[in-house]
């Protein structure tokens, strides 16, 4: 079975409400709805209005939202709606014209000046009209023309029938054209198209109603027919006429190809006594029936039936267009038709990725409140024991008594008997514990305050000092925001006499 | 080994491997912080194509015992062959503890099959401190790369690519701020030389990755051309009656007009980051919020995206009104964002980009005494170079910053230059499908030629 790609009116209903809808949801969301559906439908990456066509079905029969289908039925309701109309108008156009209350024939020259040569009148103006706009340009007064005929297009009783149809189909159909008028650039071709494909169905229908009553009248009336005009109109010249409008049938109807006699017998004045040319027999006076029905069916009904199918052709093409070319129909085939790509996280709120950094932060010293303590060297923060003491002799005028060195390459053991040391000396003293500023706080320097703690007295003041380092390699005071990290995370340790010393100046 | 690629991302803390992690992985929601222990989990983020998973990045907290753990290694070790039963000894026994939390959970992963990209910082010296972490690593026996990130500014390149030699079979340099697709996807095809089953996933990764670029440029490309539509069939109204003063509603008119354009190039701006995944873009410092300031209608904006008198010329645009805007302003030439159009008073100031200059004001007789004024559509022919111009710079920018990267877009001559002067080829197709989109009745198919012609110029740009 071939997938369908003609959209309806209802389609293009259903697919804006729902591109609408899709604009306010996330990208993410839309790809894992679309590309399941987009891979099933792969087959018709090459056709998209086929496959746009397939994914609404989809999408749509998942919600209970009929609109479109309303809007389809509605439309067709208004088509039929104007057949009837259209049928109605003709029946009444052609019982007027062809009238015969058997004092005045049927004038043959009014009924081919209505039902032929209005006709072709109308359809030349339909031909100019529907010219490609680019056209219509450089042709004056097409416009303005093109714009009177819709004005007093049949079509347009489509719009007013709206008005009186019930509410649920009313609401539909007014926000199709409401949507129409808003968006008239976008619509505008649909829109137009359906003005004078609804025209055309009026037409045909109408055709299709003169040509019935006609034959009614044929059928359940005796009419009689006759010609006649103020124009300098000899009998010769209808002939001719004549002619000319039954040649497409002549060859195989010969009947309805009025003779010379008929058109002679069948001329009247009304200024004559009586009223009919007395030599003609009843039959004569009928004789020109199938000639007008053949007329009104080549010259009108069948032109109609080409127009309606031109009509019904461009209005498809039309929504064939605006369906391919909603916007977000680009968007739409881009979800359909690529890989769904991921590469976030799977579960990205389901732990404590942030860890309560919130805990007080150490207090910071600037001195160290005396003139001499042990030095802890942290992970070779200074490489040169002796330009360093010169430095902190310099930054905070401290003088070292020992220097230890632990972390780094050391094993844990080794920063085991550093903190045994380092307890023991100067007791008074404070311990001046080195590290990299640029280096994180790691557990593992938390513990050994922590170790070291353990091993001296509560009171005995502990300061962790990060320094920076120059291009040279010389110490230097550390940067501020390293700084900050460092603070942070000693206050962790919440020693009140662990302290942070910010130290300044160059080695 | 897994059957598909994983790899876990570890180091030192704050060495920028959530960075790596969240430019990989194209998620800027990936938590970068200075404080160390940001990452305490280790967090997965699969690379999925229709679903299936080609290849997964662990985030995994830093290293914060390596010495002790090494001690607990060596003083557990036979010979060499046992060194990942050793490691997995150790995962075992301090499973439940809380002794070595954060060696555990970064651990387990390699033991279970996936490889190892271990990120340093390459701006600051290499230390000692870090033998015992990458003894640990080459221990577990599995597959390794080591990732140079330089943080800072200084460059201590040399010293980490000597060290890291002894340790990991690659070594790379890799910035996780300003690395751009290709040399992600470049270190994507290096993790493919860590094991010959991986290369295939990760081929297929990379064509993936390589195609869903393609996907966001045209998307991006789209939401561009749309909104151009859009600005260049925009029209407000409004009806007064016969005999009121029609000055002051031209006024709120054109107010009106300029703010519904610059909505609308906001509107594609947001798109264009959404479509790139950035969803948390600052826009406090000068950067962002000088390409902002100097609006649509800034002469800035006119005289560094407008066309000149000689290319308009050269599309036959000029000529009548339709051009005026553009002589004013393409005279000048400033370089865009000179450091006084970033400090205050740009926006009043600049703007001498006059509206009445841009678009037309009809005043239109309509039925019973009352009269219509529209502003619109605009008809300057440079008006849609100018926002094209700046839609280029901004996706440019947005498509070429990593996701690593959480400071301001830097908008700067430099970014300027990013652009490549469009050929007068490509100005002529895309003043043609300007044309379509002003006088077609269907612009939206005009919108899709225009994106089309877009997604080319976008490729050049940010590739």
């Amino acid at each position: 079975m071939g997938i369908r790609s003609q959209p309806t009116l209802g389609h293009l209903f259903d697919l804006s409400q729902q591109l609408r809808e899709d604009s306010e949801a996330s990208d993410a969301s839309l790809r894992h709805r679309d590309r399941p559906i987009g891979r099933e439908l792969k087959a018709l990456e090459s056709r998209p209005a086929a496959q746009i066509l397939s994914w609404l079905r989809r999408i749509r029969d998942e919600s209970d939202r009929p609109s479109g289908n309303r809007l389809h039925r509605l439309h067709g309701l208004g088509l039929l709606v104007l057949a009837l109309a259209g049928a109605l108008v003709g029946w009444g156009a052609a019982a007027v014209i062809f009238n015969y209350d058997g004092t005045h024939p049927v004038n043959v020259i009014h009924v081919l000046a209505f039902f032929v040569f209005l006709q072709l009148l109308l359809l030349l103006f339909f031909a100019l009209s529907t010219l490609p706009a680019g056209a219509i340009r450089w042709v004056p007064g097409m416009r303005a023309l093109r714009e009177s005929f819709e004005l007093v297009s049949p079509g347009r009783l489509q719009r007013l029938f709206t008005r009186y149809l019930p509410a649920g189909y009313r609401d539909t159909a007014s926000s199709l054209l409401g949507k129409g008028l808003a968006h008239q650039r976008l619509y505008g071709a649909v829109d137009r198209w359906i003005t004078v494909h609804s025209s055309q169905v009026f037409a045909v229908f109408f055709h299709v109603g003169a040509l019935a009553s006609v034959l009614y009248l044929v059928a359940f009336s005796d009419l009689a027919f006759a010609w006649s005009t103020t124009l300098q109109l000899e009998s010769a010249d209808l002939r001719r006429w004549t002619d000319l409008l039954s040649a497409p049938w002549a060859s195989f109807f010969p009947d309805a190809r009025p003779s010379a006699e008929l058109i002679e017998t069948t001329r009247y004045f009304r200024l004559q006594e009586g009223s009919f040319p007395a030599v003609v027999s009843p039959v004569g006076l009928g004789g020109w029936w199938p000639f007008l029905v053949m007329c009104m069916a080549v010259y009108g009904l069948l032109p109609r039936l080409l127009t309606w199918l031109v009509a019904r052709a461009r209005l498809r093409g039309a929504l064939r267009r605006s369906f391919r070319n909603l916007p977000g129909t680009g968007d739409l085939l881009a979800r359909l038709n690529s890989e769904l790509v991921e590469s976030h996280a799977e579960n990205p709120d389901d732990d404590d990725r942030m860890q309560d950094t919130h805990a007080d932060e150490a207090r910071l010293a600037t001195t160290v409140g005396g003139q001499r303590a042990v030095i802890v060297d942290w992970s070779e923060a200074a490489s040169d024991h002796d330009k360093a003491s010169d430095w902190l002799a310099h930054a905070a005028g401290l003088g070292a008594e020992h220097w230890h060195s632990a972390g780094g390459t050391r094993t844990p053991e080794q920063d085991q008997e550093v903190i045994s040391a380092a307890a023991k000396e100067q007791k008074d003293s404070s311990v001046l514990i080195l590290v990299k500023a640029w280096e994180p706080p790691m557990a593992e320097i938390l513990d050994f305050l922590r170790a070291l703690r353990r091993e001296t007295k509560r009171e005995r003041m502990l300061l962790v000092a990060p320094v920076g380092r120059d291009a040279s390699g010389a110490l230097v005071s550390a940067d501020p925001d390293d700084l900050k990290v460092w603070q942070q995370s000693i206050g962790r340790v919440a020693d009140p006499w662990l302290r942070l010393l910010q130290l300044g100046g160059n080695a | 080994m897994t059957a598909q690629p994983q790899f876990a991302v570890v180091g030192h803390p704050n060495k920028g491997k959530s960075s790596i992690v969240s430019t990989l992985s194209h998620d800027d929601s990936v938590q970068v912080g200075r404080q160390p222990g940001t990452t305490t989990h280790c967090h997965s983020y699969p690379l999925k194509v229709d679903g299936e998973v080609l290849y997964t990045l662990i985030d995994t907290p830093g290293f914060q015992r390596a010495r002790s753990a090494w001690a607990w290694l060596q003083s557990h070790a036979s010979s060499a062959d046992r060194h990942p039963e050793v490691v997995r000894s150790f995962l075992d026994e301090h499973a439940e503890g809380r002794s070595f939390p954060e060696e555990v959970e970064l651990l387990r992963p390699i033991m279970e099959g996936a490889g190892i990209l271990y990120v340093v910082d390459g701006s600051v010296p290499y230390g000692g401190e870090y033998e015992a972490e990458m003894e640990i690593l080459r221990w577990t026996g599995q597959p390794r790369l080591a990732l140079i990130n330089p943080i800072g500014e200084a460059d201590h390149v040399d010293a980490w690519r000597s060290a890291l030699g002894q340790y990991f079979s690659v070594v790379r340099v890799f910035d996780a701020v300003t690395a751009d697709f290709n040399k992600r996807i470049e270190l994507l095809r290096a993790f493919g030389q860590l094991e010959e089953a991986w290369r295939q996933p990760l081929q297929r990764a990379v064509d993936s990755l390589v195609a869903d670029r393609q996907r966001r440029r045209e998307a991006a490309a789209r939401a561009v051309a749309e909104t151009i539509a859009e600005m260049l069939t925009l029209e407000v109204e409004k009806t007064i009656g016969v005999h009121d003063d029609p000055s002051p509603v031209k006024k709120q008119l054109l107010a009106e007009y300029q703010r519904r354009l610059i909505e609308l190039e906001k509107r594609a701006r947001q798109a264009v980051e959404k479509i790139y995944d950035h969803n948390t873009l600052e826009r406090t410092e000068t950067a962002l919020a000088a390409l902002e300031a100097q609006d649509l209608f800034s002469a800035e904006s006119w005289r560094v995206f407008g066309l000149t008198r000689l290319q308009l010329g050269g599309l036959g645009a000029l000529g009548g009104a339709a051009a005026g805007g553009a002589i004013d302003v393409a005279l000048g030439g400033a370089s865009f964002l000179l450091g006084a159009l970033i400090g205050g008073g740009v926006g009043a100031a600049g703007t001498i980009m006059a509206a009445h200059r841009l678009v037309d004001v009809k005043l239109l007789e309509i039925s019973l005494g009352r009269r219509r004024l529209v502003v619109g559509p605009t008809r300057n022919r440079n008006f849609p170079h100018v926002v094209l111009g700046r839609a280029r710079l901004h996706h440019a920018l947005i498509a070429g910053r990593a996701h690593a990267h959480r400071g301001a877009l830097a908008v700067d001559e430099q970014a300027k230059q990013m652009l490549s002067e469009l050929s007068g080829s490509e100005r002529k197709r895309l003043e043609r499908a300007f044309g379509r989109v002003r006088g077609g009745r269907e612009p939206s198919v005009a919108a899709r030629e225009l994106a089309e012609t877009l997604a080319l110029t976008f490729e050049r740009d940010a590739p």
